[in-house]
């Protein structure tokens, strides 16, 4: 390395340095610990007690620990599909050339940017079994809706139901990979005759494609994390709903780091949810290899 | 001169990110630190707390008191919303307040973590001793020996009825029940259902129901006499009327025990009597518990189990509720000497703290009779100490203190379990009693796994003790001595 090489590289490091130093502190270091965290026996107040991998055997055997992971993929397997598909319906439709389109995008996106927990509390009322609108406007239909928030059979689809209000942020991101999408590929398909589903299966899909996959992983991530509408929703039973229907992982984590101060144990359930996650995102990063289409092609 | 221009243009950047670094730590280090000291050069104590409103209000004019009163020192106070968590991580980070208020079930878990300072050298060259303070009380705050903090402003529990309802029901609205047979029969005939009878909506008294619909169920609650799962988040110190143990004391788990599924057996009956479904779609109707919209204070529900503070509630939502207070009944019927449950908030010195001696001090000075008399008025809530003076009773906003302050006293009054392990314990039997409740499980199946996940906490958290015990001890002592 030349002199000057030298000191471009120091210059380009001292710009980076800030935000070397703030990974450093408060990811690089934290991680580190939670993982050292994770092989103690650690409250907080006193200091941690190396126990190797007793943290990790205790959880093999933990009957809540296994509820909570059920629960939790529970949602994920319905959650994701249905606001991935929910969003990109929405994105389809809203790309279409109408009038009125940005105030019906913004429409839209609204519900997105309401907070987590004013709009768990909303979904409370709507979820009511004596008098929430859900089970009115089912009335109409001759369905006599349950007890949602009540009944554990119905525990997680009400929590699984609320995640269609915040798919806004997953459209725009669709909505933007199908402004994306070159005209001239539908004029062609036009021309050689191809209806609106032919050029959704053909042009569309293959060319958002990268899309797709982003959203799925992010929307994996986000499933398998997910703490605030079920903490709030069920906030009487501290989370967990009746029978631990809806006690979600996360939110076992966190009952265990703060409410019963066995931060030692919940570094170990963040430990196994990182892999988890980091298994599913390998996962689904090969089995969608193929059909993903970069570059218009 | 261009050479030289040239040389600080290249070291700019380098310049202003080290200028920059050293205003930051200026900034950090001299302007963003806490004061430790008033204008006039009084020594700041910081106390958190969790109070708002009038309950604020009330401690804030003590505190007043105890700044007037001397020129040393000078209590600031901080509302704190769940004060208890933020000081396990401010005790840990090492920048603890001067005096905190804990609930008293939260003393014992901070205790044993050594996040607390021992008072009893302290207390005894105050001359403030258990004899001062209602029995039930002072034993709220001890473990292992070791005093913790000092109770301010107590509650205990009692079964709230609605005259008005008693009186349509055809009950004398002045007696309310004293047994639990007494209790399930007042709430037949109090609970009024809404069913098809020949094609018609009537309402019917529960009591009035053929045995075939009882059986049956098929009607909606549009009042409801009694039921424990209204009061639920207290479902476990039904255990006391029926005179249970959770645990042995030392190191035994008594979940699974006959006299636990009697409680939960005893709860969920309710649920079995008037339908699972129908309660749930009953309470589901109502706000939040203690709320404008909770069921006894719109007088959908007659009997209520809830606190000594629960007045408060009817004065904001509902001054026109023409209510009264007896002691929760018990399985025995004693009510020469009621069951009830204690609690209280409680002053507590960290461990850490930076000014433990004032500290102290200011906890000798609010536990005296007329400050917490005046805060205790100012809350509505009654005196911990054993001696109230003579207007105590008569200014205190509680109308029924006098009441609260007796059920204090008596000697069945109890205290939750003072369990290494009672948080996750507290949450495995609530889970329990809903599973017994939902009739997912029977109350010996939903017990005994609450018995095997909890005893080998218990277990590993006494293994553990056992091993710190002499250091604790020896610690505890040092800090003991150094007050």
């Amino acid at each position: 390395m030349t002199r000057y090489e030298r000191r471009q590289l120091g210059k380009g490091l001292l710009f980076v340095s800030p935000w070397i130093i703030g990974f450093c502190l408060f990811l690089a270091y934290p991680l580190v610990m939670s993982l050292y965290y994770s092989l103690c026996n650690y409250d907080i107040l006193t200091s941690p007690v190396f126990i190797g991998l007793g943290n990790y055997k205790e959880l093999l055997s933990d009957s809540i620990f296994w509820q909570s992971l059920y629960n939790t993929f529970f949602y994920a397997l319905f959650a994701i599909p249905i606001s991935l598909f929910t969003a990109f319906f929405f994105a389809v439709l809203l790309n279409c050339n109408i009038k009125c389109r940005g105030i019906l995008r913004t429409i839209y996106y609204i519900p997105s940017l309401v907070p987590l927990v004013a709009s768990a509390m909303i979904w409370v009322w709507i979820l009511n079994g004596k008098f929430g609108l859900l089970n009115y406007f089912l009335s109409f239909l001759g369905i006599h809706g349950p007890d949602w928030l009540n009944s554990i059979a119905w525990t997680k689809p009400s929590v699984i139901f609320t995640t269609i209000w915040g798919v806004g942020n997953t459209m725009v991101i669709f909505l933007a990979g199908l402004n994306d999408v070159p005209k001239e590929l539908y004029e062609a398909a036009d021309i050689d005759g191809a209806s609106f589903i032919s050029k959704l299966k053909n042009v569309t899909i293959p060319l958002i494609s990268p899309v797709i996959y982003f959203n799925l992983v992010m929307g994996i991530i986000g499933a398998l994390q997910v703490f605030t509408v079920s903490y709030v929703m069920f906030s009487s039973t501290g989370g967990a709903g009746p029978d631990r229907s809806v006690l979600f992982y996360t939110v076992y984590l966190y009952n265990n780091a703060f409410q019963y101060n066995r931060m030692g144990y919940a570094c170990a359930m963040a430990w196994i949810m990182f892999i988890i996650i980091l298994i599913l995102t390998i996962i689904t990063t090969r089995a969608y290899r193929k059909k993903i289409h970069y570059g218009g092609l | 001169m261009k050479e030289r221009n040239s040389s600080i243009k290249k070291y700019l950047f380098i310049i202003l990110v080290v200028i920059g670094i050293i205003l930051s730590a200026i900034y950090i280090v001299i302007i963003q630190h806490q004061p430790t000291k008033t204008e006039n050069g009084r020594t700041i104590l910081h106390f958190w707390e969790s109070y708002t409103r009038f309950d604020k209000a009330a401690m804030q004019s003590v505190v007043d008191d105890y700044n007037k009163s001397q020129d040393k020192y000078f209590v600031e106070m901080l509302t704190v919303s769940n004060p208890g968590q933020k000081l396990i991580l401010a005790v840990s980070g090492g920048n603890p307040p001067d005096l905190c208020t804990l609930w008293s079930n939260q003393v014992i878990i901070f205790a044993a973590k050594s996040a607390l300072m021992p008072l009893n050298k302290a207390l005894k060259d105050a001359g403030i001793s258990k004899a001062d303070y209602i029995p039930g009380l002072w034993d709220l705050t001890q473990y292992k020996g070791f005093c913790w903090g000092l109770p301010l402003t107590p509650y205990d529990y009692g079964l709230y009825w609605n005259k008005r309802l008693f009186q349509k029901a055809g009950l004398d609205p002045n007696k309310p029940p004293t047994t639990l047979k007494q209790l399930s029969e007042y709430s037949d005939k109090l609970t009024i259902v809404k069913i098809l009878r020949n094609g018609k909506e009537k309402l019917v008294r529960y009591s009035n129901l053929t045995p075939g619909e009882k059986k049956a169920k098929d009607f909606s609650i549009v009042q409801l006499g009694f039921s424990p799962s209204l009061s639920s988040g207290w479902q476990t110190d039904f255990l006391f009327y029926l005179e249970g143990k959770y645990w042995n004391g030392t190191d035994k788990i008594l979940a699974n025990s006959p006299k636990v599924q009697d409680v939960v057996n005893w709860y969920a009956g309710y649920a079995k009597k008037y339908g699972v479904e129908n309660i749930m779609k009953f309470a589901s109707s109502f706000g939040r518990f203690g709320s404008a919209q909770s069921p006894f204070i719109t007088e959908k529900a007659a009997m209520l189990y809830n606190g000594s503070w629960e007045f408060l509630s009817f004065k904001q939502f509902n001054q026109g509720l023409n209510w009264d207070v007896a002691p929760f009944p018990n399985a025995r019927g004693d009510t020469k000497n009621p069951v009830t449950v204690l609690g209280s908030d409680v002053i507590v010195i960290p461990r850490g703290s930076p000014h433990p001696k004032a500290a102290f001090g200011f906890i000798k000075f609010i536990s005296s009779q007329k400050e917490i008399e005046k805060l205790d008025i100012g809350q509505g809530k009654f005196s911990p100490l054993r001696k109230v003076s003579k207007n105590f009773i008569k200014n205190n906003p509680n109308p029924k203190i006098k009441f609260f302050m007796e059920l204090a006293k008596s000697k069945n009054a109890r205290i939750e379990p003072k369990c290494p392990v009672w948080s996750q314990y507290l949450s495995s039997l609530g889970v329990a009693f809903n599973q017994v409740f939902y009739g997912v499980y029977s109350a010996k199946e939903a017990l005994g796994i609450v018995k095997k996940r909890i005893q080998p906490l218990l277990d590993s958290n006494l293994k553990v003790w056992s091993s710190v015990k002499k250091s604790r001890f020896k610690e505890w002592g040092k800090e003991n001595d150094s007050l």
